[in-house]
């Protein structure tokens, strides 16, 4: 009984050390073959628009109701202080400080890394990847690094994209809604906003980048090496499935890292 | 006798508890047309993979031109599989891209052609194998047949010195079986490449061969030509030849 508790956390350990392993190489890999020629400029381009054109429409539609949300509430607690004029300056700070990166990466996920898992593990499953490998094309060039640089250049814009249309949101509710004036609002925004704000919002961005297509992309390619949750289609469900909760969990966790280096 | 282009010396793989290959001995010559038979799931496809390096034994050693394939450096193994090409049983055809994409993706990943000679050259083998017109259709587009011939377009387009095929009749209609079997060989004397085929096509793939082995039970049992293993009276291979057996087995 003892032993076999013992033996069980024992290899748990070793998987999980194995699996940190395997997605630390998988991820340097892919970074290095970045810089490796022939350059993958419209593989990159490809992908831009699937990560970042694709997601812009939801990115809006999240931006402007989590602004105004926040522009509701904002007013309902200010105005207990007397202090609804500062409304400008707490949701621009809420959306550019946290709120953005963190939302526009876990729509991304939902929306883009979702998809690229289960296109990947779908790959894997039926010997796309060998095929690969066959013909000599390293597959996590092929693969990862495109996206790699793809959702470093589109997430730091589709957050910037949800940072604006959340203060629009914001702008919509306090000012036009709740009969905030208008001039103090943008004034609010303009006053309170500094670089270091908009700087954590894009260091945010970028790691977060990394974070949600290294695990989404690594879920898919590895997605024969794990047992858990079956073979074939149920394999990749699995993965995608592990992709999303994953990136988002992650997130939040890097979320409060980087917060606690910055402040 | 020449030596072997490929040889496996006491291959052992597993799965887990399912022992694959239980000592595999096997030796694969130049220039020829070695066909693997054996039972459905008696590991052959995991053999071919052993040779191109897409799988690796747990002991035992194979041997591409007397060097160990599991332990060639990385830029050697490069070099190595610029040889090969392989077709897969099922296909392994990319679904995001088109039919012409798919059989170029050789040529546009690795290679320094121009456009103008990779549309050629893609054309060329397309035209070959009575698949001109799909250029722009997706594998889901086609039917078993024809991912069979674009699969097989795309194992050619580089003109490779060995060619591993698995199954590469499977889904076909006859006529088109023997064109594929005939084009094998007719490609083979032509450019003189190794062809290692595994097949289930008995008699018929016994055609093209100059060389037969019977995988049954994690090892070779049988290796000859055609002509030996159909006068073979070792009652495992003349019972799996003739169709005969214990269906129960499979």
């Amino acid at each position: 009984m003892i032993t076999n508790s013992i033996q069980n956390i024992g290899s748990w350990t070793i998987r999980r050390v194995e699996n940190t392993g395997r997605i630390f190489i998988f991820l340097f890999s892919g970074l290095l073959h970045i810089f490796t020629f022939p350059w993958q400029i419209l593989k990159i381009i490809e992908h831009i628009w699937f990560i970042g054109t694709k997601s812009m429409v939801v990115i809006m539609l999240t931006g402007i109701f989590t602004g105004m949300v926040l522009g509701l509430q904002g007013y309902y607690t200010l105005i207990k202080f007397g202090s609804e004029g500062m409304l400008g300056s707490a949701v621009a700070l809420t959306l550019i400080r946290e709120l953005g990166p963190v939302l526009t990466g876990i729509m991304i996920t939902a929306r883009a890394g979702s998809a690229i898992a289960a296109e990947i593990g779908v790959m894997r499953i039926s010997e796309q990847i060998d095929a690969l490998e066959t013909m000599n094309i390293n597959p996590i060039r092929f693969i990862f690094s495109p996206r790699l640089v793809a959702s470093v250049i589109s997430f730091p814009f589709l957050t910037a994209l949800f940072d604006v249309i959340g203060i629009v949101g914001g702008y919509i509710t306090g000012s036009l809604l709740l009969g905030i004036n208008g001039g103090i609002y943008i004034y609010r925004v303009k006053d309170s906003v500094v670089m270091a704000d908009l700087t954590g919002g894009f260091v945010k961005s970028l790691v977060f980048a990394i974070v949600v297509t290294t695990v989404c992309c690594s879920q898919g390619y590895f997605t024969h090496l794990q047992t858990r949750g079956g073979f074939g289609a149920k394999g990749v469900s699995y993965s995608t499935t592990n992709a999303v909760v994953n990136s988002c969990v992650l997130i939040l966790v890097f979320d409060y890292v980087i917060t606690y280096l910055l402040l | 006798m020449k030596s072997p282009l490929i040889e496996f010396i006491d291959v052992k793989k597993s799965f887990g508890k399912n022992h694959v290959m239980q000592g595999v001995n096997l030796s694969i010559y130049e220039d020829q047309i070695t066909v693997i038979i054996g039972k459905s799931g008696s590991g052959k496809s995991v053999l071919l993979k052993h040779i191109i390096g897409l799988m690796y034994q747990d002991s035992g050693s194979v041997l591409f031109r007397g060097e160990e394939i599991s332990t060639m450096s990385r830029k050697t193994r490069e070099l190595f599989k610029r040889n090969f090409s392989y077709m897969f049983q099922e296909n392994a055809l990319f679904d995001s891209m088109n039919i012409y994409e798919n059989i170029a993706l050789p040529l546009t990943e690795t290679s320094l052609f121009s456009k103008q000679e990779i549309k050629k050259k893609v054309e060329t083998r397309m035209e070959q194998l009575e698949i001109q017109g799909t250029s722009n259709k997706y594998p889901a587009q086609l039917s078993g047949g024809m991912k069979k011939r674009v699969a097989l377009a795309r194992a050619l387009v580089t003109e490779p010195s060995i060619v591993l095929f698995d199954e590469p009749t499977t889904g076909l209609d006859p006529v088109r079986k023997n064109g594929v079997h005939a084009m094998i060989k007719s490609y083979q004397q032509m450019f003189g490449f190794t062809a290692v085929i595994v097949s289930h096509e008995i008699p018929d793939i016994f055609e093209i061969s100059q060389r037969v082995a019977m995988l049954e039970k994690g090892k070779i049992i049988f290796q000859g030509t055609a002509k030996e293993i159909m006068d073979c009276d070792v009652n495992d291979v003349s019972s799996f030849i003739n169709g005969q057996g214990d269906f129960r087995e499979y």
